[in-house]
């Protein structure tokens, strides 16, 4: 473990186990939103690298609006600085761009026990039916162009696992999430919509 | 082949009328056919009186200020016009007596396509370009000339990028005016989600805007400190949500959602093969975002259209209202073009067909009729920067806080 109160240059350690202490520590960095995933869990940590005197931590956004971006910059600076690093800066990068294929399987269990359905399509399913778009148009809306969002039944209720449950709206409480409702349990849930 | 535009602005000593300035305007006519016959002239800009001394009245400077805007074959011809030819060197070596000399740069140069006439707005932002930043091949002197396609990142490029944030930009804003007056409260977060995507495509194009033009400005920058000129989205995203009907008015919002979406989904598909690193990447991630709101409109077009007499009344409404707007994003200009022959952007005009089919399927399940007169002549200019009251209004609200809290910081 890292001392907590060491500086970087009366650590004696090595710049590759200070890299890898750092990663581990911006790994586990929790979401704000959905506080029981990682950063690493969520597939948003992209790299870890000693540049010009500072730790530079690269991370990926998940929405293009998603306003917990920032404070996950600032939960990463604030976990260094205690930590002993406050040499440290958070880049963001863009491509390759993330999709919910990038969420581990590890988060993918935590996010059900948490009571999220993670989603359930790969985003290659995603690029495949946003390509043929263009011969989808004259079919309803429900079985055209959006085959890959969140459907309309089906989903798996994350706590009595029905099958038999229901969208109510496809923009739920956060960016990424829709709310469906389960016919057996009577329940609400969120699910991760796919992207 | 692209042709070689220019401003020259002149501050008058006296109205033009005045005796002072008799005899420059007793030689205007004829300086101004000497121009019109000389060797790679191609056009210049007019009133009825047949030269612009009417139109520089009304002009951004003023009525004090001559404003003289044309367009030439070359800088040669414009050099030679303006140098050698024995009248207007004549007008030249008086004009110490009829006009102000001016600190700011009087004269700026840029590149256009032939089909393509250059507009006061425009020439004005060059002038204010070439005095801000010096020679560019945006705007330049004849101290420093530039070729047509001499430039690494030409303003052009930050043009192209930003008529692509402010579209998101300015539609996150007018959608935000439903956040806490949905008409439902799912449709309330549904909105705010919409516009979230919105908004976060127009920081990472906004940021991207900022750095290919040099880096000075960044997204708040741009986003609260350039005034309404120098917003350059499409008209129809900047169209306030009230009607006839209401003064926020659901068909609206949706329509207008619809119409962008349609838009966005192709525009978004090809964008993925932008040149552009940042614009590829947006894309990639704008592309499911527009998928889930062209879904969630069209759900609501069919529900308008398909639903009480009402609803339909004011969606179809909604689409005749707004039909008018949208050949603006069907047109390619000389940005356009600059930008298409760059791979940073493709063809717009190419997206038309795609589009109306997208609609078509839906209106046709909505029962909604495609407004007619769709072969009507106007295209907005709102991606050249010429914009409706509207936007004033708009950006008066978003712009406040930063403007009356420079620098504040969370």
């Amino acid at each position: 473990m890292v001392n907590s109160t060491a500086d970087f240059h009366v650590k004696n350690e090595t710049l590759a186990e200070q890299l890898a202490a750092v990663r581990a520590l911006v790994s586990e960095v929790a979401d704000p939103e959905i506080p029981v995933v990682t950063l690493h869990d969520l597939g948003i940590l992209r790299d870890v690298s000693w540049l010009a005197e500072e730790f530079v931590i690269s991370l990926t956004p998940t929405y293009s609006g998603c306003p917990a971006t920032e404070t996950i910059r600032a939960d990463v600076l604030s976990v260094l600085r205690s930590a002993g690093y406050p040499k440290a800066r958070v880049q963001v990068v863009l491509e390759p761009a993330w999709t919910t294929d990038w969420i581990t399987a590890d988060g993918r269990t935590k996010l059900r026990e948490y009571g999220i359905v993670p989603p359930e399509r790969s985003s290659a399913s995603v690029q495949q039916n946003s390509t043929s778009l263009g011969c989808a148009v004259g079919r309803p809306p429900e079985q055209n162009v959006l085959s890959f969002q969140a459907p309309a039944s089906g989903i798996r209720c994350p706590r009595c696992q029905s099958h038999q449950t229901e969208r109510i709206s496809q923009f739920g409480s956060t960016p990424c999430k829709a709310l469906y409702r389960c016919v057996s349990c009577k329940e609400p849930f969120d699910y991760f919509n796919p992207h | 082949m692209p042709y070689l535009a220019q401003i020259n602005i002149a501050k008058l000593k006296a109205p033009i009328d005045s005796p002072l300035l008799a005899d420059f305007a007793a030689q205007l006519d004829v300086v101004n056919a000497l121009a019109e016959s000389a060797t790679g002239f191609i056009w210049r800009l007019k009133d009825e009186t047949g030269n612009a001394t009417e139109l520089s009245k009304s002009s951004p400077w003023g009525p004090e200020y001559i404003v003289n805007i044309s367009v030439w074959q070359d800088t040669e011809s414009l050099k030679t016009f303006a140098y050698q030819q024995s009248s207007h060197v004549g007008v030249l070596r008086r004009r110490n007596e009829w006009f102000d000399k001016l600190d700011v740069p009087h004269l700026a140069m840029w590149w256009l396509n032939d089909d393509e006439r250059p507009t006061l707005l425009d020439a004005r932002r060059r002038l204010q370009h070439l005095e801000a930043q010096g020679d560019t091949p945006y705007a330049f002197s004849f101290k420093q000339l530039f070729a047509p396609d001499q430039a690494i990142f030409p303003l052009w490029y930050s043009q192209s990028i930003l008529r692509l944030a402010d579209d998101a930009l300015i539609h996150a804003q007018r959608i935000a005016e439903w956040c806490g007056h949905g008409p439902i409260l799912e449709e309330d977060i549904a909105l705010a989600n919409i516009g979230l995507d919105y908004l976060g495509q127009a920081r990472m194009l906004l940021a991207r805007a900022g750095q290919v033009e040099g880096g000075s400005r960044g997204e708040d920058e741009l986003a609260f400190w350039r005034n309404q000129e120098d917003f350059f989205n499409s008209t129809l995203c900047e169209l306030p949500n009230a009607s006839r009907f209401a003064d926020r008015d659901y068909a609206i919002t949706i329509t207008k959602l619809f119409l962008h979406s349609a838009l966005m989904l192709d525009k978004w598909s090809a964008l993925q093969q932008s040149t552009d690193p940042i614009v590829r990447a947006v894309a990639f991630k704008a592309i499911k975002e527009t998928t889930y709101h062209f879904d969630h409109s069209s759900q609501w077009m069919i529900r308008f259209g398909d639903g009480t007499k009402e609803s339909h009344e004011r969606a179809q409404s909604a689409l005749n209202v707004l039909w008018p707007y949208t050949h603006e994003w069907f047109d390619d200009d000389s940005i356009d073009a600059f930008s298409q022959a760059a791979g940073l952007t493709q063809s717009n005009s190419i997206l038309h067909t795609s589009w109306l089919a997208r609609i078509d399927a839906i209106l046709l399940q909505a029962q909604l009729q495609r407004p007619e007169g769709s072969n009507s002549p106007y295209i907005g200019n709102g991606r050249r920067g010429a914009h409706t009251e509207h936007l004033s209004y708009l950006l008066g609200e978003m712009q406040s806080v930063a403007r009356q809290h420079p620098g504040a910081q969370w």
